[in-house]
């Protein structure tokens, strides 16, 4: 089984979806319907499948890259600057998600299976150690 | 509104016997009798198959998902779309058991890491280790995680409540549901409960405090999950819905002896039954099957017979009395549903079924179920002195 | 709102009785008593420290609100009931004695005339939190004594409600009630409604948690939802600051004596202040995300508005759920700006979990108790730990210190884990 194909087994076993809507280009939260402690879970079992151990929390600086921290984002919304480094970092999503306005906290909304596939890539022993875009936005915050 | 102008539309139930309505009355006509080495546990249940979304499952425990299977077959069995109501009339009480150990087992792998040679786990191990357990084992072990769950899958956004009030949290559930239905609050209740106490820890907790019998001969402690829909008459008629039965009215009460003590006098029991009759206006004489408590512990049982021996005395003929526990199983905290939405198949077969006559009928009730006093009265007691009564009507063929 | 097709049933609502509240007692952090407790909430005092419990030293969050120093009160047990308390049962004993005594329902001021019957107990009670050598116990070994068996009856949480049952001379019933951090919230509506509608005379209501142990510090953690502000523990709960990060747990009990208001005044007892609306919601849209919109806690609010038969502009003060986690404070402002009007300077607002921390299962009867002390002594409970306001949150916050103010209703929220939201109205007596 190729490392996208063991990805798109594992969300779907997590979210209880089936395996053939779990396509590349699906959207986790729109599109499978997860939630924001889903990806806690995915980030888990994909952690325990590939025994690799993938960063969290570092979608927003490297997307800062030289950016100062207002030239990135304002009250919490990137700029165009901002949005213009995600789109960079994540050329696996859509143009279109990257709205303007796109809060902080709703980076993961726009996180497509891809996402996923390319963060394990990435992390794995053999493979290229690049910006891998996991955030901290994904933990959810409870009540 | 009178009494009788509530009813109950369907039912879901989950037990070690049998799954469905149809398939727990066949079960309460032929079943065996209750004897502990009777398999009681839904510990190998799949819920998958039986959940209508099973990404409700994404983070139950076994008694959760237990439920939600009851929940699905309840929606079919009332025959009801999420979008008859509006979901603000829409309302589910529930009754569950605390987390038992299994609900943790989640962290095992990290407590095992934590130990020393001598078997002691460290917590400050335990800090570094289970920092790579799985996020959502914590979930598991939530008490209301059926209450959350059922209410996405019945889009119920109503009041709501959850019962950790052991044997008596499913009437706990209706009583307060229907309440909420009598004030014209909302359209349509939804209430039981589910178990997992053949849990081994469990179990050993309540045997010890005598909540159950721990001998061959007692009620063996079941796994399981039963909910019933309860709704206004008028209401369930023009969704074309069946009726099960009548809600007529519900009471409860306490010895307030503390833990695990009960009053042998029964007097918080007898005015339990008097108050629910008089809400009902109904009279001992019209009452025509009851549905005992049935504990297992046998000084509460006996206690429980006296009473009822008292409260009919001068009601004529003696009504029929029915112990479902014998065939079901102690349900625990989804303990009594069965008796209430089985009613009209008890009135209508007109004989208490073999599998589930009273152990200790003592001689003053019958077996045979009289037409002519369609009402029922169900009972839950336990060790810690707390009672409750509801009476139901059965509709007749 | 879908509206059905089919006939809808009549609002049957009973005309509703009064209900008045007779005794409050407490065990929190911040004291041993309700006075204790007020006393610390007026003086903006966060005692939160390094858990004292287990050693937490390797735990991402290392902090908590602690109540110190806590001996069980025996007056009033039993031989053999401590078998069934675990240790936020134990807080519960306290605040009870505490109440029935202030209710005059204990030894020579009780009233003979006193209908048991009548009486009912209804409390929301925490899941149990068990120490490590639970699990030591429970996974490795596998077979339990008897007495330890017995022991783990602590974990038992209808026990609790039993004793209380006792101690009060309830014979009406108990009901008790676990919907995560609504628990107490629930229960005290309940016993609201069982009076207002004529089930009983007197409910012993409240709740008690702690959950300040190994297996609940790692799992919040795990789903980030606890402070790692570990450094500042004083400062580290934080609601509606722009750099909140989280709760911080808190432990104690909160009990109350509801009581129908003719029942109240007949037997002479103290009348604290008036129990108005309740309302209660399901979100049913995620297990942990809350609604965007924020739809369930405002119909609770609403509901409890008109339950109470007020407007918004009536409400003086809301005692918000307000955690501390950047989800709940963020919503549930919204949904407050929504009902009360944005930035509604009628209406002030703080949390007091950043004096007490999120005491879970009983912070809805802890944070109705602050609101009517609050209108007792007409004094607002201050907002600390405010260092910079969050303005996406569009509520007037009470003042950095305690404040004057008149006001005659009082709201307190409460948004479970599990979607279940509850809105209690306190009114002050005499008003």
């Amino acid at each position: 089984m190729s490392t996208a194909d063991q990805v798109r087994a594992v969300i779907a076993d997590v979210l209880f979806v089936d395996l053939d809507k779990v396509i590349p280009s699906a959207v986790v939260m729109a599109d499978l319907g997860a939630e924001s402690i889903d990806f806690l879970d995915i980030m888990f079992r994909l952690e325990k499948e590939f025994n690799i151990k993938l960063p969290r929390g570092e979608t927003e600086q490297k997307a800062r890259g030289n950016l100062t921290e207002e030239e990135f984002s304002v009250g919490g919304r990137l700029t165009t600057e901002g949005l213009a480094n995600l789109r960079k970092m994540m050329p696996e999503i859509d143009a279109s998600a990257f709205k303007t306005g796109l809060h902080l906290r709703e980076i993961p909304s726009i996180f497509t299976v891809e996402t996923f596939i390319r963060m394990v890539e990435q992390n794995l022993p053999t493979g290229a150690q690049v910006a891998p875009p996991a955030s901290s936005e994904a933990s959810p915050v409870l009540a | 509104m009178s009494p009788s102008d509530i009813v109950i539309t369907g039912i879901g139930a989950v037990t070690a016997g049998a799954i469905g309505r149809t398939a727990h009355w066949d079960l309460l006509q032929n079943g065996r009798v209750t004897t502990s080495e009777y398999d009681y546990s839904l510990k190998l249940f799949r819920p998958d198959s039986h959940v209508k979304d099973r990404r409700y499952l994404r983070s139950c425990s076994q008694a959760d998902g237990i439920g939600l299977a009851a929940l699905s077959g309840l929606m079919t069995d009332s025959n009801y779309e999420p979008e008859y109501y509006s979901p603000q009339r829409v309302d589910i009480y529930t009754g569950e058991s605390p987390p038992n150990p299994q609900d943790h087992s989640g962290h095992f792998e990290a407590l095992d890491a934590a130990r020393d040679q001598h078997g002691h786990i460290s917590e400050r191990v335990f800090g570094q280790t289970s920092r790579s357990a799985r996020p959502v084992t914590l979930l598991l072990g939530l008490s209301n995680n059926v209450l959350c769950y059922g209410s996405l899958m019945w889009d119920a956004r109503g009041p709501n409540s959850n019962y950790t009030a052991s044997v008596l949290s499913a009437h706990l559930a209706v009583i307060n549901a229907a309440k909420r239905v009598k004030r014209g609050a909302l359209d349509l209740a939804i209430a039981g409960g589910c178990s997992d106490s053949t849990e081994e820890f469990r179990k050993a907790t309540l045997i010890a405090t005598n909540t159950v019998a721990g001998y061959a001969n007692g009620t063996a402690v079941a796994d399981g999950a039963a909910f019933i829909t309860l709704e206004r008459r008028e209401a369930a008629l023009a969704r074309g819905s069946r009726i099960l039965a009548s809600y007529m009215s519900s009471a409860y009460s306490c010895d307030g002896l503390g833990p695990a003590r009960f009053d042998p006098d029964g007097k918080a029991l007898y005015d339990c039954i008097i108050r629910a009759l008089s809400a009902a206006a109904v009279k001992p004489s019209e009452i025509g099957l009851i549905f005992s408590g049935s504990s297992g512990i046998p000084e509460l049982d006996l206690m429980e017979i006296e009473v009822l021996g008292r409260v009919f005395a001068g009601a004529g003929t003696a009504p029929a009395l029915a112990d479902t526990s014998r065939v079901l199983g102690g349900l625990m905290e989804a303990g009594g549903m069965l008796d209430l939405a089985l009613v009209s198949e008890f009135f209508n077969c007109g004989v208490v079924p073999l599998a589930v006559r009273s152990r200790i009928n003592h001689g003053q009730f019958t077996n045979n179920i009289s037409p002519e006093r369609p009402f029922a009265l169900a009972l839950r007691c336990s060790t810690s002195g707390e009672y409750s009564c509801v009476i139901v009507k059965g509709e007749l063929n | 709102m879908k509206d059905s097709p089919y006939p809808k049933s009549q609002d049957n609502k009973p005309p509703k009785r009064r209900v008045v509240v007779t005794g409050i007692g407490a065990i929190t952090p911040l004291g041993h008593s309700m006075d204790t407790t007020w006393d610390g909430i007026v003086n903006g005092r966060t005692p939160a420290s390094p858990i004292q419990y287990f050693d937490a030293s390797e735990f991402p969050s290392k902090i908590a609100y602690q109540v110190v120093d806590f001996s069980l009160s025996r007056k009033l047990l039993k031989n053999g009931e401590d078998a069934y308390l675990c240790e936020s049962a134990e807080f519960a004993i306290n605040a009870a004695e505490e109440a029935l005594e202030q209710s005059r329902l204990l030894g020579n001021s009780r009233p003979g005339t006193l209908n048991p019957n009548r009486i009912q107990v209804c409390f929301g009670m925490g899941l149990p939190s068990p120490n490590i050598d639970w699990y030591e116990k429970v996974f490795f070994p596998k077979k339990l004594s008897h007495e330890e068996s017995l022991n783990n009856a602590r974990i038992l949480p209808n026990q609790i409600s039993t004793i209380i049952a006792r101690m009060v001379g309830a014979r009406g019933g108990i009901s008790t009630v676990h919907t995560a951090c609504a628990s107490s919230g629930q229960a005290l509506g309940e016993a609201f409604e069982s009076i207002a509608y004529g089930d009983a005379d007197l409910v012993v209501t409240g709740g008690a948690d702690s959950m300040i142990s190994p297996f609940y510090t790692a799992g919040f953690a795990l789903l980030g939802a606890l402070s790692k502000r570990n450094d500042a523990p004083k400062t580290a709960s934080r609601p509606f600051d722009r750099e909140r990060d989280g709760f911080v747990f808190g432990e104690g009990a909160c009990v109350l004596v509801f009581e129908e208001y003719d029942h109240a005044c007949k037997r002479g007892a103290p009348i604290l202040g008036e129990v108005c609306g309740y309302g209660i919601t399901e979100s049913a849209y995620r297990i942990t995300d809350l609604h965007p919109e924020g739809t369930g806690p405002i119909e609770a609010m609403q509901m409890a508005l008109d339950d109470a038969n007020l407007r918004p502009t009536d409400i003086g003060y809301i005692n918000a759920h307000g955690t501390s986690t950047q989800l709940n404070d963020r919503i549930e402002s919204l949904a407050i700006s929504k009902v009360f009007g944005p930035s509604s300077k009628d209406t002030l607002v703080s949390s007091t979990k950043s004096m007490t921390g999120h005491t879970i299962s009983a912070a809805g009867a802890l944070e109705f108790a602050f609101c009517l002390l609050a209108l007792h002594h007409q004094t607002l409970p201050p907002s600390v730990n405010i260092s910079s306001f969050d303005t996406d949150c569009l509520i007037t916050l009470t003042a950095p210190e305690a404040q004057a103010r008149n006001f005659s209703f009082a709201l307190s929220n409460s948004v479970g884990f599990g979607g279940s939201n509850t809105a209690l109205i306190a009114g002050r007596i005499g008003r």
